[in-house]
């Protein structure tokens, strides 16, 4: 299949939802928010951001920088952020000249609470109109820019689920897309296999390079990154060690070369497979590939993580049928049936290809059906490190 | 005016000898990954309050202490009269113990987990017979008078900047509380960024108000026998002084607005003081204004702000809107 059926979105970009998305600048308008979406179809984010005048210009430039891809992610027909006074105005100028439909509610000029729910209601049933004018139309497969996560992993995640995901990953991106790989903490130990497959020496060493500075940061601050990871789960699911994690992780992004590695939240200007440096916090982790304009994500998971996203349907694809038949709520997929000589990898592969296409053609995820639209602000976390962690040349 | 001749305020007596201002059935998910079941579970019952927050996994050491810290207070707090932990199953901060050490400080709880029940269905229909139990064990909770005495209520830190005027009000409405008894804690200014976790600093506290202070570690709960005036540094921004301050056991937490919007916190009511000219905007929103020229009547109508609260629902907490923060030290992994 060469052709599904998305929204067509500006500047040539194509979203798989349609969703009007009410968006807090700041913590304290995210029961705003909420309050706002309560009884609308549109969906809403809270988060705990509160800008402090002794934030890093690094850390609200990166915040700023989450929070605009994901108000701009092609899943979003239309954006409502709230703000607390004026002064936090630019990213609705950003947002528009992104071409995204966006509008803005001001609570300290609406008059207050009342008011801002007032006019909030207003501005969000305009912004509803225009998205329920949109439909899908034909576009190429190779629109879809793929997510790869892994989360509650266990021993087998590196054996079924993950390199049945890579599998997905090689199909798409010979089909002309793009697939992420993150969670940098999780691919320490497998620096020196993924550097190997850089379509060039610069490519090799932004990989060494995000890997390091990670290790680094957590030697910063004093602690060992073996306190937060393989986490208490991963070890009780028969992981041993981050480098045995992370060799396993490694796998979700198959075989192909890799064109580019971006910062936290960075739209790829390559197609094809890209890494991105995140933590490999899940949440933190899934806004920033969706802030970069990943419209669709597929979730390995050994223990069993729930997890979703208020814009992007996530697969849930089990490495056991063990958690696949525990918690069949929440698993779209058993990569577990490879184990038991059922599927192969390669089938398997095929598998969750096509069900991510289905997906991105509206077909509702679990985690979709059972309401889940986690969402998480990720800190600035090199600070500890400059001038050593200057960005990404 | 004293005891005596107010309106006598009424509260919730706890099985460890505390007077809650809520009766509220507390549902905490001890990880983000748990928040949507134990969202969903709180929604199908009367008084029962979910909060929301976006930590408990993949925190280096000292930030997974601070969460577990703050979620036991919370846990354990006057105004909650049970507590139900929800949990993933793989997460830093593991939900059980975080429930036995919610149990184990004298609190009714519950506890579920997700990936034990078998997934997020199965998961919503255990938490909400373990709330539906919770409700019936502390049904009983005698309704008993609340003196001033019985109060702990936490002051955010914006009110020490303001022009002597308008920080008059507010220091004599302290001073009058701690008269009558009540314990104040103390939102202070952190010295480093971050401020410390695990302990009060070395130093002496600074003199406030000519009453002698003791240091409150941020987030910690102040012990049953503490009285009088406790000074606890705090992060910068106003939602995580009103965590830190609900986790310390204030049944009431005054908020100065002097920037950002009201907000509410989930298990203690905020009494909003809205700080002119900056909160004029928010004059419906707030309990009381607060001009540049303080009205003579102004810190009485602090006071009956504060027994109102006690007594009735908060304009935040009508609206539906509480918000949660916890402070964090260093960056996720």
């Amino acid at each position: 299949m060469d052709e599904i059926l998305l929204y067509r979105r500006p500047a040539g970009r194509w979203g798989a939802r349609n969703h009007v998305l009410v968006m807090p600048l700041v913590a304290s308008a995210s029961g705003l928010a909420r309050a706002l979406a309560r009884g609308t179809d549109a969906t809403w984010v809270e988060h705990d951001y509160e800008p402090a005048p002794d934030d890093l210009p690094q850390n609200r430039e990166r915040i700023d920088r989450t929070f605009a891809g994901f108000a701009t992610n092609p899943n979003v027909a239309a954006v409502l952020w709230v703000a607390d006074a004026p002064g936090r105005a630019p990213l609705l100028a950003a947002s528009q000249r992104a071409g995204q439909r966006a509008d803005l509610v001001v609570v300290t000029e609406a008059g207050g609470i009342r008011g801002a729910l007032e006019q909030g209601r207003d501005r969000l049933r305009a912004l509803g109109a225009h998205a329920a004018g949109l439909h899908r139309e034909r576009a190429p497969v190779g629109a879809l820019m793929l997510g790869t996560e892994c989360g509650g992993s266990d021993a087998l995640s590196g054996i079924t689920a993950n390199p049945a995901l890579g599998e997905a990953s090689d199909l798409l991106v010979d089909a002309g897309g793009t697939a992420v790989l993150a969670e940098t903490t999780e691919l320490i130990g497998a620096e020196h296999l993924l550097a190997r497959r850089g379509v060039s020496k610069a490519v090799a060493d932004d990989v060494y390079r995000i890997i390091y500075r990670y290790e680094a940061v957590v030697r910063a601050h004093g602690e060992d990154i073996r306190g937060a990871n393989p986490a208490p789960g991963n070890i009780e699911g028969g992981l041993t060690t981050i480098e045995e994690k992370s060799l396993g992780a490694a796998k979700k992004g198959g075989t192909r070369p890799i064109r580019q590695v971006v910062e936290y939240a960075v739209r790829p200007t390559e197609r094809g497979l890209v890494i991105m440096d995140t933590p490999g916090n899940d949440i933190e982790q899934m806004v920033g590939m969706t802030a970069a304009g990943c419209q669709i994500a597929v979730f390995t998971t050994g223990r069993g993580t729930p997890t979703g996203s208020p814009i992007i349907p996530v697969l849930k694809v089990a490495t056991n049928s063990h958690t696949a038949t525990r918690m069949r709520d929440n698993i779209d997929l058993n990569a577990g049936l490879i184990l038991e000589g059922a599927e192969t990898l390669q089938s398997m592969g095929r598998r969750i290809y096509e069900a991510m296409l289905a997906a991105a053609q509206g077909a509702p995820t679990k985690a979709e059906r059972l309401g889940h639209r986690e969402f998480s602000v990720s800190r600035y976390p090199f600070a500890a490190l400059d001038p050593a962690a200057a960005p990404l040349g | 005016m004293p005891d005596a001749v107010r309106p006598e305020l009424r509260g919730r007596g706890r099985p460890g000898g505390t007077i809650g201002i809520r009766h509220h059935l507390l549902v905490i998910p001890s990880v983000l990954c748990a928040a949507q079941a134990a969202k969903v579970i709180a929604e199908g019952m009367a008084g029962a309050v979910a909060i929301e927050h976006q930590h408990g996994c993949s925190q280096l050491g000292g930030d997974a202490h601070l969460t577990e810290q703050i979620l036991t207070g919370l846990g354990i707090h006057p105004n909650v009269a049970g507590t139900l932990v929800v949990s993933l199953g793989c997460e830093t901060v593991q939900g059980l113990h975080l429930f036995h050490a919610i149990q184990g400080r004298g609190q009714r709880a519950e506890f579920v987990g997700i990936q034990q029940a078998g997934g997020t269905l199965a998961a919503i229909e255990a938490g909400r017979e373990a709330l539906a139990r919770l409700r019936t064990a502390t049904a009983a909770d005698p309704d008993l008078p609340m003196p001033r005495r019985a109060l702990r209520v936490g002051v955010e830190a914006a009110w020490l900047a303001l022009p002597a005027r308008q920080a008059a009000v507010f220091a004599r409405v302290i001073d009058r509380l701690l008269a009558d008894g009540a314990v104040v804690i103390q939102a202070v200014p952190a010295a480093e960024t971050p401020p410390a976790p695990h302990g009060p600093p070395d130093a002496p506290p600074p003199p406030l108000l000519g009453r002698p202070v003791s240091w409150a570690a941020y987030a910690a709960p102040i012990p049953a026998s503490g009285q009088g005036l406790f000074l606890m540094p705090a992060p910068r921004t106003r939602i995580a002084q009103k965590t830190g301050l609900a986790a310390a056991g204030a049944q009431v937490i005054v908020s100065p607005l002097v920037e950002g919007l009201p907000a509410g916190s989930p298990v203690a009511p905020v009494v909003h003081v809205g700080i002119a000219p900056y909160a004029r905007p928010f004059a419906h929103d707030v309990e009381v204004m607060l001009e540049m020229e303080p009205a003579p009547g102004a810190d009485a109508a602090l006071l009956e702000a504060l027994d109102a609260a006690c007594r009735d629902e908060t304009i935040t907490e009508a609206i539906g809107m509480f918000e949660m923060a916890i402070h964090r030290i260093g960056p996720t992994m």
